[in-house]
């Protein structure tokens, strides 16, 4: 389940996106400060955080900045005022962001929210996905790997036993070893657990 | 010496007395007029007859409040009547300004003073006026160049604002449009619980009403001026300034102590000008703490009676003082030490607390500026 943080010090406008968020049927939980919201932060949760741009203490623009900083990666829309598309524009080069000025259409922002949050989903599935094959990929010799490179590379046995100059007999025997540890069945599953990531030339 | 001799040296005398007098009276520019104890005019002299428009014969015999008009025009009998009754007065031996009526009926503000005198048993009054239509026009004209300035400042400033204020007004907006969209997703997917939706309406109304003190604010400050004084309690004006400025405060982190005394009596004044002087005198601190350490931004704003001027506002900051500008010259017109100033600011506010019978000054406080303004409560300001 996803959450949406929502931090601005304006109480009233705090608890209207909050009510707004919840209408939808989401998660949410608000903080009146940047640093509230840090206190309780925890990366490994999915969701997506919409911040005030100017607060006291710690802005909207240095909240995002750390948290890209600590490589965090859940997605920010920033809510940005009258006069703050400069700052905007600084903190644009500084990471994945979307800005939204006040006052805004709110379904625009829910459906910024409703992308983030699916963006955000699609990051981790990923990340996870990639260490679950690095990790897959660490069990394999450097023997294996080099094999693997070859297979995905569409190199048929004979030809692979002719380039290591070993006996096709010991390349299927790599090969079925590479099966077990990266947990495919066919050929096929092996490509599309290796090529999507873009681990076809190892 | 022969009697004879004695009576024509007298009347020499007399006569040359009275064509003294009478040159004196012909020459004068002030008119001259006076009238018996029924308000018949006895004499006026040339300057009288150049300022009503009437000539002398017109004058003489007929009753002195043709020269008035309404309502002193009906009234004057009366005035003199009880004068002779009870010898209370309220223009003899004092002196004041009032209007005064020419021939073609057009009004025009006199200076006028009345003296009494007693000729062989009659009461005779004598006046002296001055058509003051001229200083009046002048002192118009000043009123209004200094309304002209004091108005473009306001401008300037609202100017200055214009991202502040937007953010001030956009907040409550944006709490409404969210409120409302909640509302209605909530009804509409048939979510929604009496609670939720009362608390969420009441939110839109005090977040529209929040909206619509400042654009109210705003409004009155971009006029072009109001004439009137009315009864203004100043902590209650201080509080609609800082609405203007609350979201620059907080994001600049400035942190704002607020030493307002309840008990302060009513002050009568132009709210838009002490409004005007209170959001100048606020920003002037807010520009110069901007400039300072972040965790050393300090504004005091503190009212108190004071018994001998009426009421005392004090805007105090932390920005470190004047430096080499010294407390007295920043007051002077164009004098500014911002790089976008004009330095018409403390100026003008100087200019508006005097003409409200009141002080501005500036003192080195504690860790910076503090700017004293007293304005004079009704009532009297004595002990």
């Amino acid at each position: 389940m996803s959450t949406v943080w929502v931090v601005d010090d304006d109480e009233a406008v705090r608890e209207s996106l909050g009510l707004l968020v919840q209408s939808v049927g989401l998660e949410v939980e608000t903080f009146a400060s940047a640093g509230e919201f840090l206190d309780t932060f925890e990366p490994d949760r999915r969701g997506c955080l919409v911040t005030d741009i100017r607060m006291p203490g710690m802005s909207g623009l240095e909240l995002q900045e750390k948290l890209s900083e600590d490589g965090a990666l859940v997605p920010v829309i920033v809510l940005t005022g009258h006069g703050d598309v400069p700052a905007a524009v600084r903190a644009l080069k500084g990471g994945a962001v979307d800005f939204v000025e006040k006052p805004f259409n709110p379904q625009a922002l829910l459906d910024l929210i409703q992308q983030a949050i699916a963006r955000d989903a699609e990051l981790r599935e990923q990340a996870a996905l990639e260490a679950e094959l690095a990790e897959r990929m660490a069990l394999l010799t450097p023997r294996e790997q080099e094999i693997l490179g070859l297979v995905v590379a569409g190199k048929a046995n004979k030809v692979i036993a002719i380039e290591l100059d070993i006996s096709e007999r010991t390349v299927e025997l790599h090969r079925g070893r590479i099966m077990k540890k990266m947990q495919v069945r066919s050929l096929a599953d092996l490509m599309r657990l290796v090529l999507p990531q873009g681990q076809g030339a190892v | 010496m022969t009697i004879g001799h004695e009576l024509e040296r007298t009347r020499e005398r007399l006569d040359d007395r009275e064509a003294r007098l009478n040159a004196i009276l012909d020459t004068a520019v002030d008119g001259i007029i006076t009238i018996d104890d029924r308000g018949i005019i006895e004499s006026v002299n040339p300057a009288t007859e150049r300022i009503f428009g009437f000539a002398a014969e017109e004058l003489v015999g007929r009753n002195v409040r043709v020269l008035m008009p309404p309502p002193f025009h009906d009234e004057h009998d009366g005035y003199l009547a009880r004068y002779l009754d009870t010898g209370e007065a309220r223009i003899i031996g004092i002196g004041r300004e009032v209007e005064a009526q020419r021939k073609d009926g057009s009004r025009f503000p006199v200076e006028l003073a009345v003296s009494e005198i007693n000729i062989a048993g009659r009461r005779l009054f004598t006046g002296v006026l001055r058509d003051i239509s001229d200083r009046r026009m002048a002192e118009e004209d000043a009123r209004k160049r200094r309304e002209e300035l004091s108005h473009s400042a306001r401008l300037s400033t609202i100017g200055e604002l214009t991202s502040g204020i937007a953010h001030e007004i956009n907040q409550p907006l944006t709490a409404i449009v969210n409120f409302a969209e909640a509302c209605l997703r909530m009804v509409r997917a048939g979510t929604a619980d009496t609670e939720k939706l009362e608390n969420a309406l009441e939110q839109i109304t005090a977040q529209g009403q929040r909206a619509g003190h400042i654009t109210r604010q705003l409004r009155r400050l971009a006029r072009r001026g109001e004439r009137g004084h009315v009864d203004i309690d100043i902590n209650r004006l201080v509080n609609d300034m800082l609405g203007l400025v609350n979201s620059e405060l907080k994001t600049n982190e400035i942190r704002l102590n607020l030493m307002l005394d309840e008990s302060l009596p009513p002050v009568e004044c132009n709210r838009i000008q002490v409004e005007q002087v209170v959001l100048n005198l606020v920003r002037n601190a807010m520009d110069v703490l901007e400039e300072g350490d972040r965790d050393m931004r300090d504004l005091i704003i503190r009212t108190r009676r004071d018994d001998s001027s009426g009421i005392v506002l004090e805007v105090e900051d932390s920005g470190g003082g004047f430096g080499e500008a010294g407390a007295e010259r920043i007051f002077e017109t164009f004098f500014t030490t911002k790089l976008e100033g004009v330095g018409m600011g403390l100026s003008i506010s100087r200019t508006i607390i005097e003409d409200h019978g009141g002080r501005l000054w500036a003192s080195e406080g504690p860790a910076g500026a503090v700017f004293h303004v007293t304005l004079p409560t009704r009532g009297g300001t004595e002990p």
